[in-house]
């Protein structure tokens, strides 16, 4: 072998692994390779590997599977080295493709949820047996210590139609990309939205159409389908940008950060157009806010806790989260030290990531357990699910505060 | 809501004087980039080691005099000797509220001494409860108040390295008569699901040993260390604030154990890190992760805002504690080969410490040259008030705290860690002081 000469993908590829000093500021921040010392790491798994794996795809590692794609090494990274998408690139060029019926199942979510439409109760009930869950676990792998999150009765986009009609009186509007949890599993989250924004003066719309973002196929190995639907998603999108919204929304930390960066970064999918008009819900709640636009809020007298989600320290935003946050009269609001819940998505719902998922988030859960909080704040539905199933406390979004401030007496 | 006081930089100099701003009641918030220094600190805080032309420090906060004498332009030369000193106590309280307790010298005015990873010895203020610095007398002159010293590693783990160490300190004059040792100790490591030591770093192989693991470390060290006054192993025993996995140790075996530092990531510098935030999260300040500031808006001698390029954050006050080049607080900039490198502080651009009075070049061949590298004293420059200027006007609501400091060399001195804390609470007092003005 050649050690100066690349395989034939090399002279295309990605080169901001040239750009690592070796300092391990990544390494001294990922979540996973505390809990399982056999991960070597963002450092040796992402620029390092890289370089090797350039050489030959026989230096792929295997333990590249226990990434969970958290992106605290991006964050850490003083040479801005995309070291997660290294990383998920690599899993997906180099690793097992092989077809999964447990990673398809996890993955598509809005097939899943779909499916329940009209059957969520049975749904809901036989998911939650132990005799389903011992099932799963052994039929498929799907860890039967895991709570799945219920599905709702009726999706969003069914409770949305009964306030549709009024969002056009609304001078100014937003499309809202709500995702696939938002419609099957939390519709009143969607419903909040619609509140806040309407007291601000601004109509909500739905994309004429919306798939899964792909965070989960991407995760799973389902990269030319996650492709597919940002291709689809993009160019809704972009319809509704031109029929009069001013922006498109998200209540997800991880959807916004997919359609908005991912797309092109990591996907190759262009989205120029509507790249600079993706906001996730805080970021333009925050904008409205400073820009004057600010609904009247009655005191909401609750001590929350408050959990920055991965994906939202990665795209900047817990700044705008913070802020709608200390603008609620009457909140007891304290931040949680800053620390990966462990789900991670789909990761955490896999028998054998079980153990390091609960691992992760453990200073978490204690650290909430001590907070003495009413409630858990937090941007992301996954870590919802987590928190929810690993501590004694219900989890709300920021948006469910707003709602509340602008409902309660 | 608008800050009273908004914090550029979570590192040692931002968390003291966000620490400091809350604790005296302040509305405030620290915005943090990435990571900072302190993931490859080694938990100890030095204040001043060494003057040039003079021996070695042993009373740090007497010798700020001389030291201010030599260089006006010094930090500490701002601050002077007894607010340093008041500082660095205070420090000392804050930690110890938060369960990290730092080792002091029986007389809190002086220097200890500490083993570095290499096997030098730094004179240090403030050691970490695991390291145990010792005493000034026991490496003065010639003697050593030890007859011999064991470095033990855990086999496989690359990252510190007891022959470099023990060559390291076999060149110090006190340990001519030292007996040095060293051997490897063999783990399973019950945690490690079956990775070797070699793969992994420090934090990593704190969390991959078990209780099987620590009683082979007690058994093996009780049978081959009988005579040793010091055994000295990597910090790779406790990841959180105590240190009660190497206390164990201790007294299962009845030997002197210390930890030290290791190649980063270094576990006694991500606790240090920690414990900062923790105290200051518990006296109701907010750290804002993942948002990197680039650029400052001055009107007059004042800052308006601060933004990230997309958004813009609006407070009374301002501390600047970016830190150095690593943390892009200073950028070297050379705009061909042929042209001397320029410094530039990329917030505000605000003056630095001119080279008008430096002979030497931005930086010597010599990696480790004896009189250091002069880059590392660039940096940010303050007027008389202690203000920081642009075009030499003097801004008033902006303090500017810790590496992003010019006029002092952290590495030649051993002053970092005293000069972030110091000038951190310098720059907390001085907003305090201006807050509660306006208030009355």
């Amino acid at each position: 072998m050649n050690l100066f000469s690349l395989n034939g993908s090399g002279q295309n590829h990605d080169r901001s692994f040239d750009r690592c000093l070796k300092c391990t500021a990544c390494s001294s921040q990922c979540p996973v390779s505390l809990v399982r010392p056999d991960y070597p790491g963002p450092k040796q798994c992402g620029p390092d590997g890289e370089r090797l794996r350039l050489k030959s795809p026989e230096f792929m590692d295997d333990a590249l599977k226990y990434c969970t794609g958290c992106k605290r090494c991006e964050v850490a990274c003083p040479s801005n080295v995309r070291i997660a998408d290294i990383i998920a690139t690599a899993k997906q060029k180099y690793g097992d493709n092989s077809f999964k019926l447990r990673e398809f199942l996890l993955s598509h979510t809005d097939l899943m949820g779909g499916l329940t439409r009209g059957s969520a109760p049975i749904v809901n009930k036989i998911t939650s047996l132990k005799p389903t869950k011992i099932l799963m676990d052994r039929g498929l792998g799907i860890d039967q210590r895991r709570s799945f999150p219920a599905y709702a009765t009726k999706s969003f986009r069914s409770t949305f139609k009964s306030v549709a009609s009024r969002q056009e009186q609304h001078a100014r509007k937003v499309s809202y990309f709500h995702g696939c949890f938002v419609n099957f599993n939390d519709p009143q989250l969607g419903m909040d939205l619609v509140t806040v924004l309407n007291a601000m003066n601004i109509g909500v719309r739905l994309l004429q159409k919306e798939k899964c973002c792909g965070v989960p196929l991407v995760a799973n190995g389902f990269h030319d389908k996650a492709r597919a639907n940002a291709e689809f998603n993009t160019s809704f999108c972009e319809q509704a940008l031109e029929s009069g919204s001013e922006r498109i929304v998200s209540s997800s930390s991880s959807c916004s950060l997919m359609l908005r960066e991912d797309y092109p970064d990591m996907l190759g999918v262009k989205n120029e157009k509507v790249q600079s008009r993706i906001s996730f819900i805080t970021r333009f709640l925050a904008g409205e806010f400073e820009a004057g636009n600010k609904p009247e809020m009655k005191p909401v007298n609750l001590k929350v806790a408050y959990h920055s989600p991965c994906h939202l320290i990665k795209a900047g935003g817990v700044l705008h989260t913070l802020k709608l946050l200390w603008d609620i009269p009457g909140l007891e609001l304290q931040q949680l030290d800053s620390n990966c819940c462990g789900i991670a998505g789909t990761y955490g719902f896999k028998k054998e990531n079980y153990e390091t998922a609960q691992g992760i988030g453990e200073p978490l859960f204690q650290q909430i357990e001590e907070s003495g909080c009413d409630f858990v704040v937090t941007d992301c539905e996954t870590c919802k699910m987590q928190v929810e199933m690993s501590t004694s406390k219900k989890v709300l979004h920021p948006v469910n505060l707003l709602a509340r401030s602008l409902m309660e007496e | 809501m608008i800050h009273e006081c908004l914090i550029v930089g979570g590192g040692l100099a931002g968390l003291t004087a966000g620490i400091r701003c809350a604790e005296a009641g302040l509305k405030v918030a620290v915005v943090s980039g990435g990571e900072s220094a302190l993931t490859f600190a080694s938990g100890s805080i030095d204040v001043l080691g060494s003057i040039p032309g003079q021996p070695v420090v042993r009373r740090p906060f007497d010798a700020i005099d001389c030291l201010a004498e030599l260089s006006p332009g010094h930090p500490y030369a701002k601050i002077g000797r007894e607010k340093v000193f008041q500082s660095l106590g205070w420090f000392h309280g804050q930690m110890a509220e938060v369960g990290l307790e730092l080792g002091l010298a029986s007389d809190c005015r002086e220097n200890q001494w500490r083993i570095t990873a290499a096997g030098s010895l730094r004179p240090t203020w403030l050691s970490q409860p695991a390291t145990k610095a010792m005493p000034w007398e026991c490496f003065h002159g010639d003697g050593a108040c030890l007859q011999k010293v064991v470095f033990v590693n855990i086999t496989g783990f690359l990252d510190f390295m007891p022959e470099l160490a023990m060559c390291g300190l076999k060149q110090h004059p006190s340990f001519r008569s030292v007996a040095v040792e060293h051997f490897n100790i063999n783990l399973p490591l019950e945690h490690g699901h079956g990775a070797t030591a070699d793969t992994m770093r420090a934090p990593q192989l704190a969390s991959a040993m078990g209780d099987r693991d620590m009683d082979i470390l007690a058994r093996v060290l009780s049978e081959r260390v009988q005579d040793a006054e010091l055994v000295v192993m990597p910090a790779c025993f406790d990841p959180d604030l105590g240190c009660n996995r190497l206390q164990k140790l201790r007294q299962r075996t009845g030997l002197n154990i210390i930890d030290i530092a290791t190649l980063p990531p270094s576990v006694h510098g991500l606790r240090l890190h920690k414990a900062l935030r923790n105290r200051f999260r518990a006296l109701g300040g907010f750290l804002i992760p993942g948002t990197e500031v680039r650029h400052g808006t001055v009107d007059g001698d004042r800052v308006m805002s601060v933004s990230t390029g997309e958004d813009l954050l609006s407070a009374d006050h301002f501390i600047l504690a970016s830190g150095s080049f690593f943390s892009k607080g200073l950028q070297s900039v050379k705009e061909s080969m042929s042209d001397p490198c320029s410094v530039q502080e990329p917030v505000f651009n605000l003056d630095l410490h001119s080279w008008a009075d430096q002979p030497k070049d931005f930086s010597s061949h010599q990696f480790l040259a004896p009189e250091g590298q002069n880059f590392v004293r660039s940096g940010v420059a303050l007027n008389q008030s202690g203000q920081p200027m642009v075009a030499g006007k003097g801004l008033h609501n902006l303090h500017v705290s810790g590496a992003v400091l010019g006029g002092y060399d952290p590495v030649q001195e051993c002053s970092g860690g005293g000069v972030a804390i110091s000038t951190g609470w310098q720059a907390a007092e001085n907003v305090i002081c201006q807050v509660k003005g306006q208030q009355v």
